[in-house]
C-alpha cells in the first residue's frame, strides 16, 4: 500500500499545485537572442604570433623534444569556475604557439594537475611538476594558491608567472611575474590604493560622484583589502559611508543585506563580492522589489553579470580588460577573442574575454616573451624579464615595483546596452562612464 | 542601526520562505537518518543534481519546470532504491553508509562540474516575469514583497512535509516504518517486510530531492559547490527537528533562517551561519535542563 | 501430517557448530517442550525456525512447504511467531500498539483500527487489558513477558515459539504463565516451548526434545524422556525430580 499510494498521492498533489501555479505564472520564456548569437557575431581573425618578437610560420608543425610548461589549477572545488577558464586559455595558447611553428621549432606542451581548490595540494603539485623536470611553470589561480605554490617554485629557481594573484602584498620574489598588476608602488601597505583611486576618479569623471555609499564585502583577502582602500578614498572625497558589512564567502542568502541596503538607499552600492554573489544579491533585491541607484562590483563571475540581463545595465565592475578598443583592437587580441570564444563555448564557459581570460593570456605572453627573448632557461628568463618591459594584451607591463608589480592596470568597466566596456581610465576607455545615481 | 518594523517583517518573511526550501531538503535527510539510520549527505548532492537536471530540461528541451518532475521524481526514486539496495547487499553499518554517502557527495560535485561546467548557471533569465517579479501582499496586510518562486517553495515544502508526516504518523506503512526504526529484527518477526520498506522509504526520500532540486533551480544560480552552503542549515535543522520528524525539520529550518536573517539585519552578516550552530549548541546544552523540568512536572502530577 | 519438520538442521558460527543435524517435528495443536543444558543450542534452533538466523545445512518444512530460505517476515505470514528470552518491546509504542503491530502486519494483515481492536482482545486474554494504553516502560518483568506472548498471539500463528517465557517469574506469575500456554493449545496453536523449569515443561508438553551440545539427545513423551538414562546422565547429571 505504502509503495503505491504515497508517491501517487504526492504526484497528484504536485501536478495540481503545478497547474495552479502555472496558470498564475505562465511558465518559461526562452529568450534566445543572448550569448550564442553574440559569439557567432565575433569576426574571424587571422592567425598571428601571440607575442611581439615571435614569427608565426603557419603550416610547419614543430618537431623534436617538447617544451613542457607545468601548472596546478583548481579544476574542481569552489575555485573551479575560474580555474577551468585558465586551463582553457593554457590549452589555447599551446595550440596557438604550435600552430605558429612552436618555439625554436619545438612544440610547446601544457601539463596541468588539479589542486581541488586546496592550497596544500598546490604545493605538492608544483613539487611533483618540478620533480618531473618540467621546463617551465605557470602560476595557479587565486592568491592563496599562488602563495602555496611560490615555495617550491622559487626554491627550484623557476620563473613564476601568475595571471591573477589576489595577494599582491605577500612578497614572493624576483622570479614572480604578475600579469594582473596592481600597486606599482614600493609600499606593500598601499597596493590597493591606486585601484581605489581609479574608481574614485572614474566616479568623479561623471560629474555626479556618490554622496553616500553602502559596502557589502565577502570575507576574502583580496576583496577585504580592496574594500579598505575604497572606503578610505571615498571618505576622503566626502562620501558618507551608510553601512559596511562583511559576509561569509559563498553566502547565497542576501535578503537581510538587501534590506539593509534598501533602508539606507545609498547613491552607490559597493559589492566586494566574488563569483555569484552579485546574482544572489540581485535576487534578494528582486524579492523586496528594490533597485539600487548604482552598483559597483569587484570580481564578479562574468557569467553571473551576463545572467542578470537588463538588470545589469549601468553596473560598474572592476576590470583590467574588456573587448573594446584600444586594447581589444590589436591583431593578437582579435585572434584571442575569436579562438577563446570557440573553446569556451564548447565547454560551457563564459565565451567572452574579460579580466580573467585576458590576465591568463598576459601571463603566458610574459612567459613566452621571456623564453623567446631570454632563452629556454629559467635563470635567463628571470633575468631578462626583470630588466625589460613586456607587451601584453592588458597593456605594457614591467616588473620594477614591490613584489615585481611595476604598474597598476586596474580599470573600471561598465555594462552598457548589455555589453561590458572599459570606461576608465581614459587611455583604455571604449566609452564614457554613464553615471547619475 | 535602527530598522523599521516593516523591514524586520520583510526579512523574517524572506527567512521563513527560504527556510521552506531548506526544510524540503532536510525532509529526505531527516527521514533517512531517523528511520533508516543513514546520515545521507548524498541527499544534498541529489538535490543539486535535481536542480541541474531541471536546468537542462528547461533550457535544452524547453520543458516547463514543473513538468520536469515527471522525469526527475521517478528517476530519483530509482536512485534512492538503488543506493539503499547497495547498503543492503554489503550489509553496511551506519559508519560505512556515512562514508559511502560522503564519498558520493564529493564525487557528485566533480561529476556535476564535468557535465555542466563549474561555471555559474542561472535559470532566472529564462523564466517568465510571473515567476520572478515580486508581488506585494494585498491591503490590509503589511506591504511586504513575496517572490512567486518562494511561494512555490512554500507549497512544495508544505505538501511534501505534510504528506510525509501524515504517512509516518497515520498510515499502516508509517507504523511499519516506526516499528522498523525501533527494532528491525522484531519488526520482521512481526511480519513487517523490512527490505522492501527500507527501499521504498529511501526511494521516496530521494524523490523529494527531485522536487527540492527543481525549487533550487528556480530560486538560485547553480554552482557545483552549492551543497556545501546548505549543509550547515540542513543538518542542524534535521537534528533540531528530531531525526525522522520532517515537520520538526521544516519548523527548525524556518526558525533558523528567520533567526539568521534577523541577526544579519542588526549584526555582522558574516556571523549568520555561526548563529545556526549557536542555536544547535544552545539546544543541546539546554536539553538536559528541559528533560529535568519535564520529569519534575510529570512526577509532580502523578504524585 | 507434521506442521513443522526440521531435518538435519545444522548451524555454524565461524568454526563453532551450534547445531549439528538436529531433527524435530511438531504436529498441529501440539505442545513440544525443548530442553537442554545452557549452550545446547535451544535458542539457536528457535531462531532458525523463526527465520532470524539462516541455517548452514538441513531443511525446514512448515505446513508442507519448504521454508528453509524464507525470510523472517514470510515465516510470520506463513504462521510462525516467536518470543524472545529477554523481552524486546518496541519502546516508543504503547502496549496495545506493540500488539497491534503484529496483527497489522501478521498472517491476516488488517487495517490500523481493526488491529487495535484485536490487540485489545489479545491483551484481555493475557491479562494486560489494564495496561493497553500505557508505555511499555511502565510494565514489570512478568508483564513484559506476557506482552511478548500477546504480540506473538496477535500474529494469529499456527505455531508459536516460546523462549523461556517463565524465566525469572515468581511461582504465582509462573502459574499464570502456564495457564496462558495451555490456553494457546486450546486456541489451536502448536507450541515449541523452551524452559529451564523442567517440571513446568513436563506438565504442559505433549512431547519433549532434549538437545545436548547442539545434537538431538532424546525425544518422546515427558515420562519417557525424563527416565531416559542418557538424559539423566548427560543433561541432568542425576535422577530427575519430576
Amino acid at each position: 500500500m505504502f509503495h503505491a499510494s504515497r508517491p501517487a498521492v504526492r504526484g497528484l498533489a504536485l501536478s495540481a499545485a503545478a497547474g495552479l501555479l502555472l496558470t498564475a505564472c505562465g511558465g518559461v520564456v526562452k529568450d534566445d537572442k543572448s550569448a550564442d548569437d553574440r559569439v557567432a557575431d565575433i569576426p574571424d581573425a587571422e592567425l598571428v604570433a601571440p607575442i611581439a618578437g615571435m614569427e608565426c610560420t603557419e603550416g610547419t608543425p614543430p618537431t623534436g623534444e617538447p617544451i613542457v610548461v607545468g601548472g596546478s589549477l583548481s579544476l574542481t572545488g569552489p575555485l573551479a569556475p575560474t580555474g577551468t577558464l585558465h586551463d582553457e586559455v593554457a590549452d589555447l595558447v599551446v595550440d596557438w604557439v604550435n600552430d605558429c611553428g612552436g618555439i625554436d621549432g619545438r612544440p610547446l606542451e601544457w601539463k596541468v594537475i588539479d589542486d581541488q581548490s586546496t592550497p596544500a595540494t598546490v604545493t605538492s603539485n608544483y613539487e611533483r611538476l618540478i620533480g618531473d623536470k618540467v621546463d617551465f611553470v605557470m602560476g595557479p589561480y587565486g592568491g592563496a594558491a599562488t602563495l602555496a605554490g611560490a615555495g617550491p617554485v622559487t626554491r627550484a629557481g623557476y620563473a613564476y608567472p601568475t595571471a591573477t594573484n589576489g595577494a599582491p602584498d605577500k612578497l614572493i620574489g624576483e622570479n614572480h611575474f604578475p600579469a594582473w598588476q596592481m600597486g606599482g608602488v614600493d609600499d606593500p601597505e598601499r597596493m590597493f590604493d591606486a585601484q581605489a583611486q581609479t574608481l574614485l576618479d572614474a566616479l568623479e569623471s561623471s560629474g555626479n560622484p556618490p554622496e553616500s555609499a553602502f559596502f557589502a564585502t565577502a570575507k576574502f583577502p583580496t576583496t577585504l583589502s580592496y574594500r579598505g582602500s575604497v572606503v578610505a578614498a571615498l571618505e576622503g572625497a566626502g562620501t558618507t559611508i551608510e553601512g559596511d558589512v562583511e559576509y561569509d564567502l559563498g553566502t547565497t542568502d542576501f535578503s537581510s543585506i538587501a534590506i539593509r541596503i534598501q533602508n539606507a538607499d545609498p547613491d552607490l552600492v559597493y559589492l566586494g563580492g566574488i563569483g555569484a554573489d552579485v546574482t544572489n544579491l540581485y535576487q534578494a533585491f528582486d524579492a523586496i522589489g528594490y533597485e539600487p541607484r548604482s552598483i559597483y562590483v569587484s570580481l564578479p563571475a562574468p557569467a553571473a553579470v551576463a545572467a542578470l540581463g537588463d538588470k545589469a545595465d549601468g553596473m560598474m565592475i572592476s576590470s583590467i580588460y574588456e573587448d573594446n578598443p584600444p586594447l581589444g583592437d590589436t591583431p593578437v587580441a582579435r585572434y584571442f577573442t575569436k579562438a577563446y570564444s570557440e573553446v569556451a563555448q564548447k565547454d560551457d564557459l563564459f565565451p567572452f574575454v574579460e579580466t580573467q581570460a585576458a590576465a591568463s593570456l598576459a601571463a603566458w605572453q610574459i612567459l613566452l616573451t621571456g623564453m623567446t627573448e631570454g632563452g629556454l632557461d629559467n635563470a635567463a628568463v628571470i633575468a631578462w624579464l626583470n630588466a625589460h618591459e613586456v607587451d601584453t594584451v592588458v597593456g605594457t607591463l614591467n616588473f620594477d615595483g614591490f613584489n615585481n608589480y611595476g604598474i597598476d592596470i586596474n580599470r573600471v568597466a561598465q555594462v552598457q546596452d548589455g555589453k561590458r566596456v572599459l570606461v576608465w581610465p581614459e587611455d583604455v576607455a571604449g566609452a564614457e562612464l554613464d553615471y547619475n545615481p | 542601526m535602527s530598522v523599521s518594523s516593516l523591514a524586520l517583517a520583510q526579512t523574517l518573511l524572506n527567512g521563513a520562505l527560504l527556510g521552506c526550501l531548506f526544510g524540503s531538503i532536510a525532509l529526505g535527510l531527516s527521514v533517512k537518518w531517523g528511520h533508516l539510520g543513514v546520515a545521507d549527505f548524498f541527499h544534498l548532492s541529489l538535490t543539486l543534481l535535481g536542480a541541474y537536471l531541471t536546468y537542462s530540461l528547461v533550457t535544452e528541451l524547453l520543458w516547463d519546470p514543473f513538468l520536469t518532475l515527471a522525469v526527475t521524481v521517478p528517476a530519483f526514486f530509482v536512485v534512492g532504491v538503488g543506493v539503499q539496495y547497495l547498503f543492503h547487499l554489503i550489509d553496511a553499518q551506519p559508519f560505512t553508509t556515512l562514508l559511502i554517502t560522503f564519498a558520493l557527495f564529493i564525487v557528485t560535485e566533480s561529476v556535476v562540474s564535468m557535465i555542466w561546467s563549474p561555471d555559474l548557471l542561472n535559470l532566472r533569465p529564462l523564466l517568465a516575469d510571473g515567476f520572478t517579479t515580486s508581488i506585494r501582499l494585498p491591503d490590509p496586510l503589511p506591504r511586504l514583497a513575496v517572490q512567486p518562486i518562494d511561494l512555490v517553495a512554500l507549497v512544495c515544502a508544505a505538501l511534501m512535509v505534510g504528506l510525509a508526516t501524515y504517512a509516518l504518523r497515520s498510515t499502516r506503512a508509517g507504523r511499519a516504518v516506526q516499528a522498523m526504526r525501533q527494532d528491525a529484527a522484531i519488526a520482521e518477526t512481526l511480519g513487517v517486510r523490512v527490505l522492501p520498506l527500507t527501499l521504498a522509504v529511501s526511494g521516496l526520500a530521494a524523490a523529494t530531492a527531485a522536487v527540492a532540486g527543481m525549487v533550487v533551480s528556480l530560486r538560485m544560480p547553480l554552482t557545483p559547490t552549492l551543497p556545501l552552503q546548505w549543509i550547515g542549515v540542513v543538518v542542524v535543522a534535521t537534528m533540531l527537528g528530531g531525526l525522522g520528524r520532517p515537520l520538526g525539520a521544516l519548523v527548525a529550518a524556518v526558525v533558523l533562517m528567520m533567526i539568521q536573517n534577523a541577526w544579519s539585519l542588526w549584526f555582522p552578516p558574516q556571523w549568520a551561519p555561526a548563529v545556526t550552530f549557536g542555536v544547535l549548541f544552545l539546544f543541546l546544552a539546554l536539553q538536559p535542563l528541559t528533560r529535568l523540568a519535564r520529569e519534575r512536572i510529570t512526577s509532580g502530577r502523578t504524585a | 501430517m507434521s506442521l513443522l519438520r526440521c531435518r538435519g538442521v545444522t548451524k555454524r558460527f565461524g568454526g563453532v557448530k551450534a547445531l549439528s543435524e538436529v531433527d524435530l517435528e511438531v504436529a498441529a495443536g501440539e505442545i513440544v517442550g525443548l530442553v537442554g543444558p545452557n549452550g545446547s543450542g535451544k535458542t539457536t534452533l528457535l531462531s532458525t525456525i523463526a527465520g532470524s538466523l539462516p541455517v548452514t545445512a538441513g531443511t525446514i518444512e512448515f505446513d508442507g512447504r519448504d521454508i528453509t530460505r524464507a525470510s523472517a517476515h514470510r515465516r510470520a505470514h506463513a504462521g510462525i511467531a516467536r518470543t524472545f528470552q529477554v523481552p524486546r518491546p518496541l519502546g516508543s509504542f504503547t502496549v496495545e500498539e506493540n500488539v497491534a503491530t503484529a496483527s497489522m502486519f501478521g498472517r491476516h494483515a488488517t487495517g490500523r483500527a481493526a488491529a487495535l481492536d484485536r490487540a485489545r482482545d489479545v491483551l484481555k486474554a493475557v491479562g494486560l487489558a489494564a495496561h493497553a494504553g500505557h508505555a511499555v516502560d511502565s510494565l514489570t518483568l512478568h508483564e513484559r513477558k506476557f506482552l511478548e506472548i500477546a504480540r506473538a498471539v496477535a500474529l494469529d500463528p499456527a505455531l508459536i515459539l516460546l523462549d523461556e517465557v517463565l524465566g525469572g517469574l515468581n511461582p504465582s506469575e509462573a502459574a499464570l504463565g502456564m495457564e496462558l500456554i495451555a490456553s494457546l493449545r486450546e486456541r489451536g496453536m502448536a507450541v515449541i516451548y523452551i524452559e529451564h523449569n523442567v517440571r513446568a515443561v513436563s506438565t504442559l508438553a505433549d512431547r519433549m526434545y532434549v538437545l545436548n551440545q547442539g545434537q538431538n539427545l532424546a525425544d518422546g513423551t515427558p515420562a519417557d524422556v525424563l527416565n531416559d538414562p542418557r538424559v539423566i546422565e548427560a543433561y541432568l547429571g542425576g535422577p530427575v525430580d519430576a
